[in-house]
C-alpha cells in the first residue's frame, strides 16, 4: 500500500479528532432530512414486530383461556358438588332440629324396587359404615322407611309402602290422640287400622310414633286420603295414608342412629 | 416470457434480466442496507445488531482504488454520524480505520474466500472499535464503557460476522465482481 493512502488517512483522522472534540454534533435539520427514510424502515420493522408480538399474544390468549376454561369446568363441578353437600346438611340441619338429633349418616341411593309386592331401596352404605337393621330412615319430608338387611357396604331399606313395613301412628291435629298400627299397601300407601281417636279427618298429617314396628321417632309420614269408620266404632277407625315421600325420586336418604 | 390472459407475464428470475445493465442495483444495495440497518434495531433489540455500514464500506471499498475507497468509508461514516446525531466524525474516523486495516489485510491474502473475507470483516470490526477506544478518550464523553465491550462490541462482531456473507453476495449481485489486487494497482 502506498504511503499516500497512509497520509490521506492520517488526515482524516486529524480532520475526526478535530471534528468530533471541537465540532458540535451534526445539525438535528440534517438528521431530520434523512429520518423520513430511516422513520420508514423503523415504523416497517415496528409494525412487523407487533404484528408478531400480536400473534404470539394472542396465541398465549388462547392457552390462557383453554386453560381458565379447563379451571372453569373444575371449579363448577366443585360447585356442583359443594351445593349437593350443602343441601345434604342442610336438609341434616332439619331433621336434627324437626325430626330426630340422631341423623346417623347420608346414604345415597343406589335403585328402588317396587314390583307390586315389595317397596325397597338399596342405599350405598352399609355394615361398614355403622348401619344397623332397625334403624330409621327418613328425609326432611317424611319418614321413608327402616333398614332391613345390611351388607358390608350397602343396605336394604323397608318403605313405608311395604307390605311387610309396620309403624305405629298418631294423627297430628286430633284432639284426642290416638294411635294405630300402620302397615303398607302394595307399594301404593299406608293403611293404619284399628285407629282409635276422636276427630280425625281425610287431610290430617299422620305421624310415625316409637311404640310399634320400629324405633321410630316422631316423623311426619303423609296425608289420610281415606277414612274408613268400623260399625259399632268398637274396632277403631281405619285411615289410608298417602305418604309424603315417593320412594321413586329419592337421591339420598338420612339414617338415624338406633335409640 | 409468456402471455397470458392477455398481459405480458413475466417470471420472478426474469427480474435479473430486468435489471441487467441499469443503475437501480446500487440503488437498491443502499435501499436495502441503509433500510435494514433501521430495522434491526427494532427486529432484534436485545442482541447488537450487525454493522451492515461497515460491511458496506469494506465491500465497495473492495471494488474501487484504496483512496477512492477510503473517502468511501469516511463518507458512509460520516453518514451514520449524521443519521445517529452524535460527536461528527466518530463512526466516520472508524469506518475509514476499518476499509483501510480492510486493504492491508487483503493485500497479503491472494484469494477471496470464505475465511479470507471473514478475517477481513473481523480486523476491520477490531480496528474500527479500536478507533472508537481512542476517540472515546480523546472526547471525553464516554461513549464506551466496559460493559459496551461484552454487551456491543462482542455480539456485534459476531452478528456481523454472520451477515457478512449476504451482504457481500447483495454487493456483488449489485456492484459486479471485487476487483483484484494488481487491479487495485497497490
Amino acid at each position: 500500500m502506498n504511503s499516500r493512502l497512509w497520509l490521506v488517512f492520517g488526515i482524516l483522522m486529524l480532520v475526526s479528532l478535530v471534528s468530533t472534540r471541537f465540532v458540535p454534533p451534526a445539525p438535528f435539520a440534517l438528521s431530520a432530512s434523512v429520518a423520513p427514510f430511516t422513520g420508514m424502515f423503523y415504523q416497517l420493522a415496528q409494525n412487523a414486530k407487533n404484528a408478531v408480538d400480536t400473534i404470539a399474544f394472542e396465541n398465549d390468549l388462547r392457552i390462557e383461556n383453554k386453560t381458565l376454561k379447563n379451571q372453569l369446568g373444575t371449579a363448577q363441578t366443585k360447585l356442583v358438588q359443594l351445593e349437593q353437600e350443602a343441601k345434604k346438611l342442610e336438609a341434616a340441619a332439619k331433621i336434627r332440629r324437626y325430626q330426630s338429633p340422631g341423623v346417623f349418616a347420608i346414604a345415597s341411593v343406589i335403585s328402588y324396587k317396587n314390583d307390586g309386592l315389595v317397596s325397597q331401596l338399596i342405599v350405598a352404605l352399609g355394615a361398614q359404615d355403622g348401619l344397623q337393621p332397625g334403624m330409621a330412615v327418613t328425609t326432611p319430608s317424611g319418614l321413608v322407611g327402616i333398614v332391613q338387611e345390611v351388607a358390608p357396604r350397602t343396605a336394604l331399606i323397608r318403605t313405608v309402602s311395604d307390605p311387610e313395613f309396620r309403624v305405629g301412628v298418631t294423627v297430628a291435629s286430633s284432639k284426642k290422640r290416638g294411635r294405630g298400627l300402620g302397615r303398607g299397601i302394595a307399594g301404593r300407601m299406608l293403611r293404619v287400622e284399628g285407629f282409635k281417636g276422636s276427630d280425625v279427618k281425610v287431610g290430617q298429617k299422620v305421624l310415625s310414633g316409637g311404640f310399634a314396628g320400629g324405633a321410630f321417632p316422631t316423623v311426619q309420614i303423609g296425608l289420610i286420603v281415606k277414612r274408613i269408620a268400623s260399625r259399632g266404632d268398637t274396632l277403631g277407625l281405619t285411615l289410608e295414608v298417602k305418604p309424603f315421600v315417593d320412594p321413586n325420586a329419592l337421591e339420598e336418604v338420612f339414617i338415624l342412629s338406633l335409640p | 416470457m409468456t402471455v397470458k390472459y392477455g398481459f405480458e407475464w413475466r417470471s420472478a428470475l426474469d427480474i435479473d434480466q430486468v435489471l441487467k445493465g441499469c443503475t437501480l442495483k446500487p440503488l437498491i444495495f443502499v435501499f436495502v442496507i441503509w433500510g435494514l440497518q433501521g430495522a434491526l434495531y427494532v427486529l432484534v433489540p436485545t442482541f447488537a445488531p450487525p454493522d451492515l455500514f461497515l460491511l458496506a464500506a469494506l465491500t465497495l471499498a473492495s471494488r474501487v482504488r484504496p483512496m477512492w475507497g477510503l473517502g468511501l468509508g469516511y463518507f458512509i461514516g460520516l453518514l451514520q454520524d449524521t443519521i445517529g446525531a452524535g460527536a461528527f466524525g466518530f463512526h466516520a474516523a472508524g469506518l475509514a480505520a476499518a476499509v483501510i486495516v480492510g486493504y492491508a489485510v487483503r493485500r497479503f491474502l491472494s484469494v477471496e474466500t470464505g475465511f479470507n473475507q471473514a478475517l477481513v470483516v473481523l480486523t476491520a470490526m477490531l480496528s474500527k472499535w479500536f478507533i472508537f477506544i481512542v476517540f472515546n478518550y480523546w472526547t471525553r464523553k464516554g461513549f464506551i464503557t466496559g460493559d459496551s465491550i461484552f454487551k456491543v462490541m462482542i455480539p456485534e462482531i459476531v452478528t456481523t460476522l454472520v451477515v457478512a456473507p449476504l451482504v457481500f453476495w447483495l454487493a456483488t449481485w449489485a456492484f459486479g465482481r471485487v476487483l483484484n489486487n494488481e487491479e487495485q494497482l497497490l
